[in-house]
């Protein structure tokens, strides 16, 4: 009898104690919440998928004198330097992404290609550099960056011909390690494999898949 | 392994069918805190309950009531071992009403962060000892996938959907069993230090040992990340 009294006792307990914790439980809780928000990144960025209805007129008839045949995925990117809008597709079997301004007109695209595809003498120049900037060092996705005069990034990817106002430059992913620190970086490389500018790429903590 | 898959839900349907198959529900409420060290560390602090709100065996009706169960309480330190690589090792304390038990575990974890999704590989195992059971020890191996719902990448302010998949052999004194858990998950990404998510936590044990059992659990969690 005492027994069941007191296991009674312990569970009505714990039930109160689930309901209405402690304060020093509560403070707590709220403590490690503010502590959370006080580290938050002021950058702030983020990407949606948009209707191809809500893309410009001027934009999507540049994707129409591409002949894309396949998918044509919409993206609205918001960060706090700018708005734009990106166009993800796939275009004689390579991803292509063309990016453009709010009013339609094309800001660049950027074709995924093999390392090899690179110029010798480009790639040559790009690996120089990268050897000094890391102990070791892989290349993880090539992209070619076309930008400049729309007319002439249309016809270089209809017909591969350059013209007058074509801007050509190499965006790599580069995986290196330095100084025991193994980081992911996204290079720009002029044509001729001078480094132009470079960023760090920040990845998204996995703690949701990892816990 | 789409075959083992099959096989394993064939078991789990036999176990159902065959009458004695018991079940259990309730709720699972989870917080996570977890911070860097630097040099690649991490350490992360974790807490869960849980408690039970149904009960019974198949066929043979249910009862309702409340009870809590137990209370986890773990501390996992964490080193990046290449850019998406992890392994970690770390300590629980199970308190259960009638008794505390231990747990070392070790997992090693491998995201592949995909165009649109994140994959997430995690090998562990642990053992499991003191209170009046014997030693417990389990080799885990767990899929996750990871989707935003809104655009290619998950940003502060969306929501995502996660989906894990987990399998569980374990080795107590002779005997051995296998156990299963599937794991739905919606989730809100409030910013990159604060997550939210809520779904159902599906565990099928006994799987080599008829009848099974189920146990399906509400589970909540909130992730927090210090800088």
């Amino acid at each position: 009898m005492n027994t069941h009294y007191l296991s009674f006792k312990v569970m009505k307990s714990k039930y109160l104690n689930v309901l209405f914790p402690p304060r020093s439980v509560v403070f707590g809780l709220l403590a490690v919440f503010t502590a959370s928000f006080a580290g938050a990144q002021i950058k702030w960025e983020r990407e949606y998928r948009i209707k191809e209805q809500e893309v410009p007129d001027m934009a999507r008839n540049y994707l129409t004198a591409l002949s894309i045949t396949d998918k044509i995925k919409w993206f609205r990117e918001e960060s706090t330097d700018e708005i734009s809008l990106e166009a993800k597709t796939r275009m004689r079997n390579r991803p292509i992404s063309l990016e453009f301004n709010l009013d339609g007109s094309l800001m660049d695209a950027e074709l995924q290609i093999h390392q090899t595809d690179i110029p010798d003498k480009t790639r040559t120049a790009i690996d120089t550099y990268l050897k000094t900037r890391f102990e070791k060092h892989r290349i993880m996705r090539v992209q070619l960056q076309y930008s400049g005069d729309p007319e002439a990034v249309k016809t270089m990817l209809l017909q591969g011909t350059v013209q007058d106002g074509l801007v050509q430059k190499f965006e790599i992913e580069v995986r290196g390690r330095s100084s025991k620190n193994l980081e992911l970086w996204e290079f720009l490389f002029s044509l001729e494999g001078k480094p132009e500018k470079e960023s760090r790429i920040v990845l998204r903590n996995p703690d949701t898949l990892t816990y | 392994m789409g075959r083992q898959i099959i096989i394993l839900i064939l078991l789990a349907v036999a176990g159902i069918a065959s009458g004695q198959h018991a079940f259990q529900g309730g709720v699972l409420p989870g917080i996570s805190v977890s911070k860097g060290l630097g040099s690649g560390w991490s350490i992360g602090l974790r807490g869960e309950t849980r408690q039970k709100l149904v009960e019974g065996i198949a066929g043979e009706g249910s009862d309702l009531g409340y009870a809590h169960l137990l209370a986890d309480y773990s501390l996992i330190l964490s080193r990046r071992s290449g850019l998406n690589n992890r392994i970690s090792a770390g300590y629980l304390l199970r308190h259960e009403p009638e008794q505390v038990r231990h747990r070392i575990l070790q997992q090693y974890t491998i995201v592949s962060q995909l165009s649109t999704l994140r994959l997430a590989h995690r090998i562990a195992s642990d053992q499991t000892f003191g209170g009046d059971d014997p030693l417990s020890v389990r080799f885990r191996y767990r899929l996750g996938w990871e989707q935003a719902l809104r655009g290619q990448s998950i940003d502060p302010g969306e929501l995502y959907f996660k989906l894990s998949n987990e399998y569980l052999f374990e080795i107590e004194q002779d005997e051995h069993d296998l156990e299963m858990r599937w794991q739905p998950f919606l989730g809100y990404y409030l910013s990159d230090n604060n997550k939210l998510e809520g779904g159902l936590d599906y565990r099928l044990s006994s799987l080599l040992n008829a009848p099974g059992r189920s146990r399906i659990w509400l589970s909540i969690n909130w992730l927090i990340s210090i800088k």
